[in-house]
């Protein structure tokens, strides 16, 4: 039978889980921007529209990511 | 020269940062000196003391905030004869056609703090030995407690045969005054439709007095030089810098880095040179050049002797952006409120003590914003910074307690260095003061979404409401 772990031991597992990620996010993110910003920004759109367009696409992948993150944070370290 | 420079510009976000950043970012938000100021729940002081504040610019309405925070139901009037509050920040970004002037421009009553009574009309009279304010329409007001907090005076007349209304016309711009502003982005569109057909030159300069938001005239140059390089004129275009001193930025770290930044893009400095003249219809700039010259060898001190020479020199532009000289408005100026001597008293600018930002010679007077003659100090984030210093301060002095709040000259310069990039020059009266545990000469692209997209909600929901 599955017994529940302590809440210290949540919060513990659940940090451990959040840095990894935050990590793995740090290690994919970089190229992953660097691939599809100069792409983006190259878009056939009056200057600088693109620019304005790779910011809200980068900032939007940033936020899934955290979401990510904390979806799975829950999912795998909290329990 | 361009793809060199598509070379060096920045990266979008480095593994490195990226860690470090997130690292940090609690602690960064919640306590760096780029966001947080001390805004905690006290109980509220009564009082009956009448305060008057002159100029509802981002400096009076944050101070107006900030006491209506620290006092109950306080008497707080605020005299400024413009209705419209523009969020001056964004005038550059409005020059390089990343916002609209409406994304800038807000009714003055939008902005004003519950309770606070606005006069719209000038002060024309400051008499601090009698408590007394004059307005234009001839009405006297009395105060108890004065902030002074009118910014500072755009001086397109000081420059010989330039006037305001010329900005838009002839190839001349300045992103500091807003219809300026509005008008540069398509300036920059036809410049660079020529520039791709024949050579074209551009001039950015800066005055000899104190300014406000010192990098806005390098902000409108590197976003002028990216703009032509991504329509494909620039390898046309030269590019000039001038200005009356003999650096790129006041400190050694950033003066080294924006320096780096002008050779990457090819961007010349001319230094010593100031605007003294325009000609709009020949589209000549005319400017005084101070140099120096070898003299005759001096044995006692083993050296030669060097001899200082003035000289005119004259340059045509297609497109010639001017940041003005700068002064107090006369009021100010023409007051006992203003320094009585030095580059301070020449700009009118008023004599509080750099640190609690209460006036040398009149305890009951404080002063914010660009108007104060602090060795730095005339930006956005540095009135965040000054703000809960004189709403403290003044609080203080009405409970008849010692004025324990310190301003210490923080100023921050989001130096726009290109679309996407920008570089986060902090510092204080100290030196260099990043909030971040990231090397401040870098280019970044986060300091360009903080720029871009933090920055306005932040002054809006947070600054001007007194809560940051």
């Amino acid at each position: 039978m599955r017994r529940d772990n302590s809440i210290g031991v949540k919060i513990l597992k659940s940090i451990l889980f959040f840095i990894a990620a935050v990590v793995v996010a740090v290690i994919i993110t970089p190229p992953i921007f660097s691939l599809f910003a100069p792409i983006i920004r190259a878009l056939p759109m009056e200057t600088p529209n693109s620019f304005i367009v790779a910011d809200y696409i980068g900032m939007i992948f940033m936020a899934l990511e955290g979401l990510i993150i904390l979806k799975y944070t829950k999912k795998w370290a909290w329990r | 020269m361009p793809e060199d420079v598509l070379k060096d510009m920045p990266k979008d976000l480095s593994r490195r940062d990226m860690l470090k950043l997130l690292t940090v970012v609690g602690a960064a938000t919640g306590s760096s000196s780029l966001f947080a100021t001390k805004n905690e729940e006290r109980p509220k002081y009564q009082t009956k003391a009448k305060i008057v504040i002159v100029g509802g610019g981002d400096a009076g309405i944050t101070i107006a905030s900030r006491i209506n925070n620290l006092l109950e139901n306080p008497d707080i009037t605020i005299i400024d004869p413009n209705m419209t509050h523009y969020y001056q920040p964004g005038q550059t970004l409005v020059a390089g056609g990343v916002w609209k002037l409406d994304d800038i421009t807000f009714s003055l009553n939008s902005v004003l703090p519950e309770g606070v009574k606005l006069i719209n009309d000038a002060a024309t009279v400051l008499d601090p030995d009698n408590n007394q304010i004059k307005i234009a329409s001839g009405e006297i007001i009395s105060y108890d407690y004065m902030v002074l907090a009118t910014g500072l005076e755009l001086n397109f007349q000081a420059i010989k045969g330039l006037k305001r209304e010329d900005l838009g016309t002839q190839g001349i711009s300045s992103i500091y005054a807003w219809e300026g502003a509005s008008k540069t982005f398509k300036m920059l569109q036809n410049l660079a439709k020529k520039g791709k057909n024949e050579k074209i030159k551009t001039i950015f300069t800066h005055p000899k007095t104190a300014i406000k938001c010192g990098g806005a005239p390098k902000k409108i140059m590197n976003l002028t030089e990216h703009y032509l390089r991504l329509e494909n004129a620039r390898d046309k275009a030269e590019i000039d810098f001038m200005t009356p001193g003999g650096k790129y930025f006041g400190l050694p770290l950033y003066n080294e880095a924006v320096k780096k930044q002008f050779q990457e893009r090819g961007q010349k400095a001319n230094f010593h040179h100031e605007l003294i003249a325009v000609d709009s219809q020949a589209k000549i700039a005319t400017f005084r050049h101070e140099y120096e010259v070898q003299g005759a060898y001096d044995k006692e001190e083993e050296e030669y002797e060097m001899i200082s020479k003035v000289k005119e020199v004259t340059m045509e532009y297609d497109f010639l952006h001017v940041t003005p000289p700068m002064k107090a408005h006369d009021v100010v100026k023409n007051s006992p409120l203003s320094w009585q001597k030095g580059n301070n008293g020449a700009l009118g600018l008023i004599e509080v003590d750099s640190y609690t930002l209460q006036h040398k010679r009149y305890p009951n007077v404080f002063g914010a914003g660009d108007v104060i003659g602090t060795m730095y100090g005339k930006t956005g984030g540095s009135v965040r910074k000054q703000a809960p210093v004189v709403a403290e301060n003044l609080v203080a002095m009405i409970k008849g307690e010692d004025l324990k709040q310190r301003y210490g000259g923080y100023t921050v310069c989001p130096l726009i260095t290109g679309y996407g990039s920008v570089m986060l020059a902090e510092f204080d009266y100290e030196g260099v003061a990043a909030s971040f545990p990231l090397d401040p000469k870098e280019q970044r692209w986060l300091w360009w979404l903080l720029k871009v997209y933090a920055l306005k909600p932040m002054y809006f929901h947070g600054m001007l409401k007194g809560r940051m």
